[in-house]
């Protein structure tokens, strides 16, 4: 296992190298100028244009910026934002903390709502229950954030104010401060809706392929067999069925928590929350090519990263799974 | 026991607090805070530092934490800010600015004529590559500096600090350098900002202006972010009557105005096409036309369009326009019907200087009728150009279907919002070409000379528009000391380019329109669209 890991963890850096060798080339080749973009309407004497080329080594040829990027990269230094000069390191280290609180009680959340429908389901098929989740897992993936995040702030936020139920007011500030890295000691209130719309959109897939999943298992002999021997149904779903169920259901866990990141550059930006997300798209948005090469980086090795432990976590569920390092090939 | 002394000690310390100072005491525990939702609605602003900031909400907060030498009071007045009188000799090519004695920065720091000569030596530094340094260049020998070419014009910029006075030298006679003086980019600073350089404002200790407010916490995040600033407790002007601004950073408009609604903010930005429903819920106190305009011009140089001889064409789809339609329907009436370039408020300004107020459907019908009797052909559908993604493409189908009614063929040509529209249009690829100006400073010259004058062909002359006999009017007012005639010269010179030429149809004056929660009973906003925060009245 730890030559397969080493492998994958060198398989990663290439993909990271020719994943931001792209994204650069794709910056000089799409039209489009982050200078002009800067000044709006109003033209810049060239003379100023200079001046702001300059500053930012964009008067060098493509591939001196090319190694020169490369070059800072390797000394730590992301270089700076393009649109107000803010160094690349700092608005990463501002936005990580941000983003990884959302992510993870976005993922805690989907593993809940999941799990909850997707056992319902399948315990209760054919029930009232399973037909609502069905609804409900179909109903929600058709929503896009935008439209689900600012539902919500109606629903959740301005509608309860509006008519004097503040207590039911969930949109408020994104805490501020918060003890053990995860949990929000004030306004914990303005955690959850963010958390809550991340979570719905895959959550309901996920639901959907453990309740298929989960009932594939359950037709199994092992399971009739489990009954028969008069294991109690809660022992035989949770030990036997669950389990079992679980391994595609953690595939698409794994790859949930990558596309999760999409959803969360979303929500952030619906609900301005101050991580990476919301950076990305603006950053995108006005060709902010060191904020945007930043921020991939991280991006793109936190997708390798979800990969290789998702494959190692095969393992662990299921003990008849080996990891062999000629697999890599 | 030692509680008791204590609380006994305490008892009598805070009555005599109150006996001395009970009033001011009291008087700033009730000052309430402010939280702005709409300022950073669109995002986190380019800089706050007000040698750098290009933007109007990154430059609303910088002339809270900088005060100049003159400003533009709410109701449009230039006054002096730092400076308490200013006088002009040798025809406008040389100024002399006397300063308010006793004025001081928030660390303490005396505001000297040399503040702002330091202050100009900084924002001007072709190092410092600041967007708005080519505002100095109306100084003597400043072009050379701000590009780089040349050391900094100490002879132009004279500060006698014993005086109080500071001279300024011109390149030209310039007699709006007044107003033009006022722009953020010439505001004094303290000796230890000094050679600073951008990084100055991410450190709100650092960022030290002579404003009415400081900088308590500066930019740390983009959206979600915030902004705090603060009285600024050396301020030698009036005290603001809040104890504090914060200013709230969002990347969606929705978001900030439902946070606005949801309770979390005093005031909030109205979302596209919600004006009339949010306006009539909340009140319209947050609505002040400001001075800007926006325009569709026709290339100059276009075949089909362009030139003198294409005069009745462009005057057909000018009157063609329906202003009205424009105003109501995109910007239900935030944004008014522009009879004129100049916007109201502008000194000089003139009602009704362009073509047409409203829309003259028989006359353009004539007009085009006149055109085609001269041999001109039914052209290809004529283009009109814009950026896309900002909302432009519902402009320019009005305007498509307007011009339908007259049977001119026309059609939208959207590019893409990279970046390059205004480079495109600079470079005469444009046939009808969107536009839009908002005033740096309230002056008449900021309009016409940089949007008509032949100098600006291939910069904000997107029209390519060259008349010798608008560049004599414009010249002449530029070099002229004599107010009323400068602006009477501006007023024949926008009639040159509006009714005689018919080269720019302004469609509507830009407005700015804010949702105020009902506890804001002061909210004034100066024609340049500034937010005057230290004159808000809450509660």
């Amino acid at each position: 296992m730890f030559t397969y890991t080493i492998k994958r963890l060198l398989q990663s850096l290439l993909v990271v190298w020719a994943a931001v060798t792209l994204m650069f080339a794709l910056f000089f080749i799409i039209p489009g100028d982050p200078i002009s973009l800067k000044s709006g309407e109003k033209s810049l004497p060239p003379e100023i244009l200079d001046n702001i080329e300059r500053k930012y080594g964009l008067d060098k040829p493509t591939y001196v910026q090319y190694f020169r990027f490369w070059g800072n990269l390797f000394r730590g230094d992301l270089g700076y934002s393009y649109k107000n000069d803010k160094s690349v390191n700092t608005i990463l280290h501002d936005g990580l903390s941000t983003s990884a609180r959302l992510l993870f009680w976005g993922a805690l959340f989907q593993l809940i709502i999941a799990l909850a429908v997707g056992l319902t389901s399948a315990i209760k098929r054919g029930s009232l229950g399973d037909r609502l989740g069905t609804v409900f897992s179909v109903g929600i993936q058709g929503i896009p954030v935008f439209v689900s995040g600012l539902l919500a702030q109606y629903l959740f936020g301005v509608l309860p104010f509006q008519v004097g139920w503040d207590w039911l007011n969930f949109f408020k500030p994104w805490p501020q401060t918060w003890t053990l890295g995860v949990i929000p000691t004030d306004s914990w209130k303005g955690m959850i809706l963010p958390a809550l719309v991340v979570a719905v959109v895959d959550a309901a897939f996920i639901a959907r392929m453990l309740r298929s999943s989960l009932l594939e298992v359950l037709r199994a002999d092992y399971i009739r067999t489990a009954f028969a021997k008069g294991l109690s149904a809660r022992r035989v779903w949770l030990h036997h069925a669950l389990r079992n169920a679980l391994i595609p259901v953690v595939t698409v866990y794994g790859t949930s928590l990558i596309a999760i990141f999409g959803v969360a550059v979303q929500t952030e930006k619906v609900f301005s929350l101050p991580g990476m997300g919301s950076t990305i798209a603006d950053s995108a948005l006005s060709q902010d090519a060191p904020v945007v090469l930043g921020l991939a980086i991280v991006v793109i090795a936190f997708g390798a990263f979800v990969n290789l432990v998702v494959d190692l976590s095969y393992a662990l569920i299921d003990p008849r799974i080996k990891i062999d390092a000629k697999a890599v090939h | 026991m030692k509680v008791q002394t204590l609380g006994k000690s305490a008892a009598v310390l805070a009555a005599l607090a109150l006996a001395v100072g009970g009033t001011v005491v009291s008087a700033h525990a009730a000052a309430p805070a402010y939280i702005d939702c709409q300022n950073f609605a669109a995002g986190e602003p380019d800089h706050i530092d007000p040698a750098l900031t290009s933007t109007l909400v990154g430059a609303n907060t910088a002339t809270m934490l900088f005060d100049g030498l003159t400003d533009t009071d709410a109701n449009g007045n230039l006054y002096g800010e730092v400076a308490s009188k200013w006088t002009t000799k040798d025809g406008a090519k040389t100024w002399v600015f006397t300063l308010k004695k006793n004025l001081k920065f928030s660390n303490g720091e005396a505001v000297l004529p040399s503040s702002f000569v330091n202050g100009w030596k900084r924002a001007l530094d072709s190092k410092l590559a600041s967007e708005v340094a080519y505002h100095g260049d109306f100084i003597a020998g400043m072009n050379a500096y701000s590009t780089g070419k040349g050391a900094f014009p100490a002879s132009s910029v004279v500060a006698d600090d014993k005086a109080m006075t500071l001279t300024v030298k011109m390149d030209n006679p310039t007699a709006d350098w007044p107003a033009i003086v006022s722009h953020s980019v010439f505001s004094p600073i303290p000796t230890s900002m000094v050679g600073a350089t951008e990084k100055v404002e991410e450190d709100g200790t650092k960022l030290v202006g002579n404003g009415p407010f400081m900088l308590e916490k500066a930019i740390t995040k983009r959206a979600g972010g915030e902004v705090v600033i603060v009285p600024n407790p050396n301020y030698g002007g009036k005290t603001p009557l809040l104890s504090k601004v914060t200013f709230k950073i969002f990347s969606d408009t929705n978001a900030a105005y439902n946070a606005f609604a949801s309770g979390q903010c005093d005031n909030g930005p109205i979302p596209a096409g919600r004006y009339t429903e949010l306006l009539t819920k909340w009140g319209t106190k947050g609505v002040k036309t400001v001075l800007g305009t926006d325009y569709w011009g026709f290339n100059w140089e276009d075949p089909t369009v362009g030139g003198t001889k294409n005069k009745l064409l462009r005057s057909a789809i000018a009157k063609a326009i329906d202003k009205n339609q424009i105003s109501e329907i995109i910007y239900q009436g935030v944004r008014k019907p522009a009879s004129g370039l100049l916007p109201p408020g502008i000194p000089g300004y003139k009602a009704g200087q362009g073509l047409t107020q409203g829309r003259d459907l028989d006359g353009a019908k004539a007009d085009y009728k006149k055109w085609l009797d001269l041999g001109n052909k039914t052209p290809a559908p004529i283009r009109l150009s814009y950026n896309d993604g900002a909302g432009w493409d519902k402009v320019a189908s009005i305007i498509v279907a307007n011009l339908k009614d007259v049977g001119i063929p026309a059609k939208l040509d959207p590019f893409a919002a990279d970046g390059t529209y205004f480079s495109k249009m600079r470079s005469g690829k444009g046939q009808i070409i969107r536009g839009g100006w908002f005033a740096d400073y309230p002056i008449a010259d900021n309009f016409l000379y940089p949007l008509l004058h032949s100098k600006t062909i291939d910069g904000d002359n997107l029209e390519r528009y060259n008349s010798k006999a608008f560049d004599a009017l414009v010249d002449s007012a530029r070099s002229s000391t004599n107010k009323s005639f400068a602006q009477s010269q501006y007023r024949r010179a926008e009639v040159q380019a509006l009714r005689n030429d018919v080269v720019m149809v302004p469609t509507v004056n830009r407005g700015v329109a804010v949702v105020l929660a009902p506890s804001t009973s002061t909210f004034p906003i100066t024609p340049l669209g500034m937010i005057v925060y230290d004159q808000i009245v809450k509660g």
